[in-house]
């Protein structure tokens, strides 16, 4: 099949995101060659577009009282102790230079009257933390884009899913992937590979995030040898809509529309009463997506399936609440009217969803993996947050590791000779991805792969899981990659922009990484975060360990454990969960 | 994002009249020139114009060519197109943010005809 062969360049990197852009131009300032690639368009696809406006970093201009160790303290905290402490403190005392450097690149962050930046406390922050970013992720992603665009060793080329890592021996190569402009494969060798394809929520059926994050990215790393870590741990967001279909799944901010400092809305069930503790503080995620559940679980949902969040118990008027939307951007009020909602005069329904990866590519505190020569950042890495992230640690994290990766990947490359490729492997990878367009007789559509793949994760890998169903996911998903992956088959032409071939490489990853989910979900024999087992409702000690997924190199992968790296002895520091929570019976505390 | 992908589409009840979209497809490599196609989308719940195209994609013709991975949420303007609804004048749109009524016409036109990939894909 023809295909473009690109000549060796120092690094790749794979995604072109809020991790993606700034190691470019970490990488970029170093001398070195950078091609970026991206599966969509650069600041228009992918996680860091569509995120919230909050980034959080602990200038203590709100409340001078907060400092980078109390940040420290908060992640190790509501990360539920499962966060590598070394990671956590890269990103806490990071954080402030990396939003610095956005600022530079002319990213407006909200400031006060006084010229200083607007800080506010979301659940989980001891003091008001989150910066935010005038016109959201979208700008944060737009302004990184223009500034790479100042370098001309970075080359951007967008529309192009990577499907392989090339190794030489033990060190990364280069890629294989396929250019959807052209409508052919491409192949390019680097000295170093940088990972920055975000994570994987849509492998669930009730997602807020764009159809993109199928999580490639982790299973290129996995394939390529790279340990994988604390997979079962998916964060789901307490508030994403579930009414009017046409945005169903679109995240709504729960902290600035209920916060009694902000919106001051109420959440009510279906049967309009208040049920959050009454805590002067709005629980955080794990906790709160928990309380919604079961609220729906028994019975008490709206009529589209979710729980009320009501502006118009809110004390405060229109106008003050009207100037707060547009202050903090928690709503995409515009949109809602357009669509015929208003949230003055109505409740809106929200669920929660699968919205950030937690678990990933193992990394180091320089976001290199175990393989030589691979880096990964952003979303895609896995032991940065824990079992539990706060708000504003995800674009925080990729500023820092972003920027992190992309100076190590350019001192590796700079530090070694080109690696060979193999041409046997190429070829391969190419009959591998011809193949998909095929004829078959009983051919599978790639959307219903998917649609199977989200059917299982959605029934027996849900927050709630228990050994039987993750042993029910575990079969189901080897009768998939069994039975139906081998019969996917993408419409042959035409080539250019064929969005039912690159479905069809994302579906079939979709299902081995699936599979890797659950198996880790069952290993992990106790609840902590979001990963809540029915069958070992506590959060257990001995279980403060990492589960790690590793590539036998046979076809098949083993879980082992690791230690959670610390940099504080949580012998004796730590602190003790809110008691009005575990009142609540969300988060058992452990009784054996 | 999850409405699109969901496994009990099929057996939902119509609950309006079908929407009917002529859509204008063009493959610079090996067309001569621009073609209308219509496609006749049944009614089964609220729709915009993106999810329609997202409903042909997947219940009629897998070899529509437009930008499925976007936000949905009026953000990230991959879904911009111009349309003519029921005879109005032609409008840039973003179209996860049209909501449609059963019955509707449209016309559906790429962004712009400069950059084109394919139909309604576009470069930026």
């Amino acid at each position: 099949m023809e295909t473009d062969v690109l000549p060796m360049t120092d690094i790749v990197i794979i995604g072109a995101g809020g991790a993606g852009m700034r190691a470019a131009i970490a990488a970029a300032e170093k001398q070195v060659n950078v091609i970026l690639l991206t599966k969509g368009l650069a600041a228009r696809s992918g996680a860091t577009p569509m995120a919230c406006p909050s980034y959080q970093a602990a200038f203590a201009m709100e409340d001078e009282r907060d400092s980078i160790d109390i940040a420290f303290e908060d992640t190790c905290f509501e990360g539920r102790y499962l966060g590598d402490e070394n990671l956590i403190l890269a990103l806490t005392s990071e954080a402030t230079e990396r939003a610095m450097d956005l600022y530079r690149y002319g990213v407006k962050f909200r400031k006060k009257e006084n010229g200083k930046f607007l800080q506010i406390i979301h659940p989980g922050h001891s003091f008001e933390r989150n910066l935010v970013i005038m016109g959201s992720g979208y700008a944060m992603a737009a302004r990184l884009r223009r500034e790479l665009c100042k370098y001309e060793n970075i080359k951007l080329m967008e529309d192009v899913i990577v499907t392989c890592l090339l190794k030489d021996h033990q060190r990364v190569a280069g890629i294989v992937g396929l250019d959807m402009r052209q409508g052919r494969p491409l192949v390019l060798g680097a000295k170093s590979v940088i990972l920055a394809t975000g994570g994987y929520p849509e492998l669930w059926r009730w997602t807020d995030t764009e159809p993109g994050l199928t999580g490639e990215g982790v299973f290129l790393a996995y394939e390529a040898g790279a340990d994988l870590v604390d997979l079962e741990m998916m964060l789901y967001y307490p508030t994403g809509l579930c009414y009017p279909d046409e945005v169903e799944g679109t995240l709504v901010q729960y902290e600035g529309l209920l916060t009694d400092k902000y919106c001051h809305g109420m959440m009510l069930n279906g049967l309009g009463e208040p049920f959050l503790p009454q805590t002067d503080r709005l629980p955080v995620r794990d906790v709160m997506m928990k309380l919604m559940f079961r609220e729906i679980e028994e019975k008490r949902a709206t009529p589209h399936g979710g729980v009320y969040i009501d502006l118009r118990k809110s004390p405060k008027s229109k106008d003050e609440i009207r100037s707060i939307l547009t202050r903090l951007a928690s709503l995409p009020y515009n949109q809602l009217r357009d669509l015929g909602i208003n949230v003055f005069e109505e409740p809106i329904e929200v669920k929660p969803v699968t919205h950030y990866t937690l678990g990933g590519v193992r990394i180091n505190e320089w976001a290199g993996s175990t393989v030589p020569g691979l880096f990964a950042a952003g979303e895609v890495s896995g032991n940065i947050h824990g079992a539990n992230r706060t708000s504003g640690n995800a674009l925080a994290a990729t500023q820092v590791f972003g920027k992190r990766a992309g100076l190590r990947a350019a001192e590796y490359a700079l530090s070694v000779k080109n690696p060979s490729l193999d041409q046997i492997e190429i070829k391969g990878e190419i009959n591998y991805l011809q193949s998909f367009l095929g004829e078959h007789s009983h051919r599978i559509r790639p959307i219903d792969l998917k649609r199977r793949v989200k059917f299982i994760m959605h029934e027996y890998v849900h927050y709630k899981r228990n050994a039987q169903g993750l042993q029910n996911a575990l079969e189901s998903l080897q009768t998939l990659r069994d039975e139906f992956v081998p019969r996917v088959r993408a419409v042959a032409c035409p080539l250019r922009f064929n969005y039912e071939w690159e479905e069809a490489i994302e579906s079939v990853y979709m299902v081995q990484l699936a599979e890797m989910v659950a198996a880790s979900a069952l290993a992990r024999e106790e609840s902590r975060g979001h990963h809540c087992r029915t069958d070992f409702p506590s959060m257990r000690p001995e279980w403060e360990k990492h589960t790690i997924v590793r590539n036998k190199g046979d076809g098949s992968f083993q879980i082992t454990n690791a230690p959670v790296i610390r940099v504080k002895d949580r012998t004796k520091d730590r602190r003790e969960l809110d008691p009005q929570l575990v009142e609540a019976g969300v988060i058992i505390k452990n009784v054996e | 994002m999850s409405l699109i992908l969901r496994l009990e589409t099929d057996d939902e009840p119509v609950i309006g009249d079908p929407i009917v979209a002529n859509i204008l497809r063009f493959n610079p490599s090996s067309d001569n020139e621009p073609q209308f196609q219509r496609y006749v989308i049944p009614y089964r719940h609220r729709m915009s114009v993106f999810t329609i195209l997202r409903e042909i994609y997947e219940h009629q013709d897998p070899t529509l060519a437009f930008r499925n991975q976007q936000c949905g949420r009026g953000i990230c303007g991959n879904c911009h197109c111009l349309v003519e609804i029921n005879g109005q004048k032609q409008k840039l749109v973003k179209g996860c943010s049209i909501p449609l009524k059963p019955g509707d016409r449209l016309v559906i036109y790429p962004m712009s005809q400069e950059n084109l990939i394919r139909d309604l894909v576009t470069t930026f």
